[in-house]
């Protein structure tokens, strides 16, 4: 049971970081391989507004994401803006965001070591449950992820800036050509996807300690959740980050719990290799 | 038996039957069935968005649909491209795909598939024969590129090329592998008339000399006076088929074009 | 005058037979994303499963040749083996699936010490002719030996991408449509490349473990990958030359790193970390503005449209 509620826990956070990951390989074409690290950079800000400017936990929060947002938003247009002019290949764009996960995850390294950090919050008591413990961070988390993908669906559905990010993840040259501001969209959907990304990455240091590697370990689950789910599918990759962090948690039984990743590694090649389109099948 | 089959190749090269392939909700090509009679240039043409380049892809196996396709008396749906190009079917691309970082003489060498030289163990152990295949290979391209008269340009690299000698290139590339049935992307968008119409006597020159073409184009006048049989294509089905003085002759062909077009 | 020679020459030996490993490791790299356009960010597994083999065999008994053949083999069957899933799909998959198979190989590196000792590493084992030669001289003699390995591999290659063979490679790097629209196995040739690429790195790994003289799971950091890559788009993708010097200007650079160290006041764990972004950013901005390398074969990259 204690393992079941770990899974959904940690479960939400891949979906939602994952979720993010996913739009902006539909929408530019290319796996971020810098995606994780971000989501780590959040927790740091967070940890330091936290703790070092002793700010409260919620406005650390904020800052926090609207700090990664404005990285990613600087990105956009110092690197890839200006890639995409160039019509660079995929190939160059993968490169390039690898190149900036290792600069990312070092910078955090380098200021604040490779160690684990704990935020400054007080230690609570956790409710009984079925016989398991459930924090009031850990109920935090689930809710918090679960409103921020219903915010979403609802965003992506129903107003004019989520159509747009649908039409040019199905066709960009079609969107540009019936009138979309195809850059403004783009922009967007980092600033989107990174804000989802850095949510994941603050909610993720209340139930853990964070890490520097703490991103790049969540971008093989994300990866997974969305392979399995089929990708630009936002309902498929929720319910393979839950898969995924459920078969993580549940695999610590029987498992060494250093195989945590390896679970990822593997349910995401067998996938490959049976139904690459994913169980929940993706948008062609 | 055996004769049985040597009359299908005489007469139909390709057929088609209820070929079908959906994208979501998007029907691109709905229930299609056609044949391509060997020695004969057939245009396919239709407005935008008609299907026309899904029906390429799915016969040349670059994507996968339902539905039965023939060629040469042989089942070939199911199969990847790549065994289908050495049935002998080969296509060229809307865009061309000229392989830019290549010299013009290395794009049509790569292609022939018997090469001795694609098996790595070869490269050490029959170099005399590689080099041997090498030396027809590279007669064979030069032969072709004058064909299409672009053999000045062998040395060059494919990216300084126009985008009407890319269009050659590709045709000539295909060439190599000697295929029976050609199917060209639009050969005529984009190329300049006098080009144009050399693309036209190449074809109808090949033809003379028994290959099938299968040609979607936008260029109505072109494509009419090449083609034996025209099939028009709308929002995925086959809404008529025949003769290109028939065709043209047609008010509801020509209301598909008006309304899709313009 | 006597005594600098002294000094300099272990040095020089030293960043040459790191060179020459590395070189190697990278031309594996270079074969698949150079030649190919795959995009492998896990070569380092490939090293490491080299060198384990080779050394762990080895122990147990089994002539160095036998060893390091195994290891070589071991490596490429890896290679097929990731290959298979993800090389009939975009070049993405085999990226991430590389990546986290070299996490993976890490971990159970690092865990099933009854197989690897663990974090303890392994070390004892025998290194080539180590009876024959005076220890004095070994380095000597093993910096020959690697160069005339690193010798008959480049020229291999060279021999391999100016063949019918590579034609292919080189169509599949650029388009691979017009390959399989052709009549080429498009697959069966990623597979291959990918299986002589990991193969050449299990082949470096050896080397690695012969110069070492001790492995442990933290020689192989993923790290190591990124300067294969780094040496690999340095020198000009698609070039082997451009490979070689790559690697021999990476570790020449590095050396320097050593002395500058001892003025800069980072920490240890800091140094590290500024050497990975000094990686990355160079990986990122040789990728955005130069990426045909700096003795790139001009006319063959130079031409993007």
């Amino acid at each position: 049971m204690q393992l079941i509620i770990n899974g959904l826990v940690i479960g939400s956070i891949i979906a939602l970081t994952a979720i993010g990951l996913s739009m902006i390989y539909k929408t530019l074409n290319f796996v971020n391989f810098a995606h994780g690290d971000f989501v780590a950079f959040a927790a740091y800000i967070a940890f330091f507004v936290n703790t070092s400017l002793g700010v409260h936990l919620a406005p650390a929060f904020l800052i926090s994401i609207l700090a990664t947002i404005l990285l990613g938003v600087f990105m956009e247009k110092v690197v890839w803006l200006p890639m995409r002019r160039k019509n660079a290949t995929r190939t160059t764009l993968i490169i390039i965001s690898i190149g900036l996960a290792l600069v990312l995850r070092n910078i955090l390294i380098f200021v604040w070591g490779g160690g684990t950090k704990n935020y400054n919050i007080p230690v609570r008591q956790g409710f009984s449950f079925f016989g398991a413990t459930i924090t009031p961070n850990q109920i935090l988390v689930i809710i918090t992820a679960f409103l921020l993908m219903f915010l979403l669906h609802y965003l992506l559905s129903r107003t004019k800036i989520g159509k747009a990010m649908r039409a040019l993840s199905d066709n960009i040259d079609l969107a540009r050509i019936s009138g979309i501001d195809v850059d403004k969209v783009v922009l967007w959907t980092w600033v989107i996807g990174l804000g989802l990304a850095a949510t994941g990455g603050v909610l993720y240091g209340l139930v853990t300690a964070i890490r520097p590697s703490m991103g790049w370990y969540l971008l093989l689950p994300m990866f997974a959740a969305i392979i399995l789910g089929g990708i630009g599918n936002p309902y498929g990759t929720i319910a393979g980050g839950m898969i995924i962090g459920l078969s993580q948690e549940l695999s610590t039984a029987v498992l060494p719990t250093e195989y945590k990743f390896a679970v990822s590694f593997v349910v995401m090649t067998a996938v490959l290799l049976v139904k690459p389109e994913g169980i929940f099948g993706g948008a062609k | 038996m055996h004769y049985l089959t040597d009359q299908v190749v005489k007469l139909d090269i390709l057929s088609v039957r209820n070929l079908k392939k959906h994208f979501g909700g998007v029907k691109a090509v709905d229930g299609c069935s056609l044949k391509i009679d060997a020695g004969t240039v057939v245009g396919l043409i239709g407005p935008n968005g008609a299907g026309k380049t899904t029906m390429f892809k799915l016969i040349s196996g670059f994507e996968g649909g339902s539905g039965e396709i023939m060629f040469k008396g042989r089942r070939i749906d199911k199969l990847p491209p790549f065994k289908i190009a050495r049935c002998g079917m080969v296509r060229t691309f809307q865009i061309p795909h000229a392989l830019t970082k290549m010299t013009v003489l290395e794009n049509l060498m790569l292609a022939p598939n018997i090469q001795c030289g694609e098996q790595i163990w070869n490269i050490w152990l029959r170099r005399k024969k590689i080099k041997e295949q090498e030396k027809l290979i590279k007669d064979k391209s030069q032969k072709i590129l004058e064909f299409f008269e672009i053999l000045h340009l062998e040395d060059e690299y494919a990216g300084a090329l126009s985008g009407g000698q890319k269009k050659l290139l590709e045709m000539a590339r295909a060439m190599m592998i000697d295929p029976s049935l050609m199917m060209l992307d639009e050969p005529f968008a984009g190329v300049n008339p006098t080009l144009a119409r050399k693309i036209s006597g190449y074809i109808e020159e090949l033809r003379e000399s028994g290959m099938t073409f299968l040609i979607i184009e936008h260029d109505i006048p072109a494509i009419t006076k090449i083609s034996d049989k025209i099939i028009v294509m709308n929002e995925g089905k086959i809404m008529a088929e025949g003769v290109p003085e028939e065709i043209k002759q047609r008010q509801d062909v020509l209301d598909v074009y008006l309304g899709g077009e313009g | 005058m006597i005594e600098y020679i002294d000094m300099i020459l272990p040095y020089l030996t030293t960043i040459l037979l790191v060179s020459s490993i590395y070189a190697i490791f990278a031309l594996g790299l270079n074969l698949e994303w150079g030649f190919t356009g795959l995009i492998n960010f896990g070569h380092v597994a490939f090293l490491a499963i080299g060198a384990y083999t080779t050394v762990m065999l080895n122990m147990s008994g089994y002539s160095l040749i036998l060893s390091v053949i195994a290891g070589i083999a071991l490596a490429g069957f890896f290679g097929f083996l990731l290959g298979i899933p993800t090389l009939r799909l975009r070049e993405d998959y085999l990226a991430i699936v590389t990546i986290g198979f070299s996490e993976v190989l890490r971990f159970i590196l690092l865990n099933e010490e009854w197989l690897t000792r663990g974090s303890f590493g392994i070390h004892g084992f025998e290194r080539p002719f180590q009876d024959v030669i005076p220890y004095q001289y070994y380095n000597i003699f093993l910096l020959l030996l690697f160069v005339a390995i690193l010798g008959i591999i480049y020229f291999s290659l060279e021999k391999l991408i100016h063949s019918p063979y590579g034609r292919v490679l080189k169509s599949i790097r650029e388009d691979e449509s017009v390959p399989s629209a052709l009549g080429k196995n498009v697959f069966s040739y990623k597979l291959q490349s990918l299986i002589i690429g990991s193969a050449i790195a299990g082949l470096a790994g050896a080397m690695l473990a012969f110069y070492l003289q001790y492995i442990n799971p933290f020689t192989f950091k993923p790290i190591e990958t990124f300067n294969a890559w780094i040496i690999v788009i340095l020198g000009g993708t698609a070039s082997n030359k451009g490979t070689v010097v790559g690697a021999l200007i990476l570790w020449t650079f590095f050396s320097g790193t050593r002395f500058i160290e001892e003025y800069v006041p980072f920490e240890s764990h800091q140094m590290g970390a500024f050497r990975m972004i000094i990686i990355g950013l160079l990986l990122m901005l040789l990728m955005m503005h130069k990426p045909e390398g700096i003795f790139g074969e001009r006319e063959e990259l130079a031409l993007s449209d």
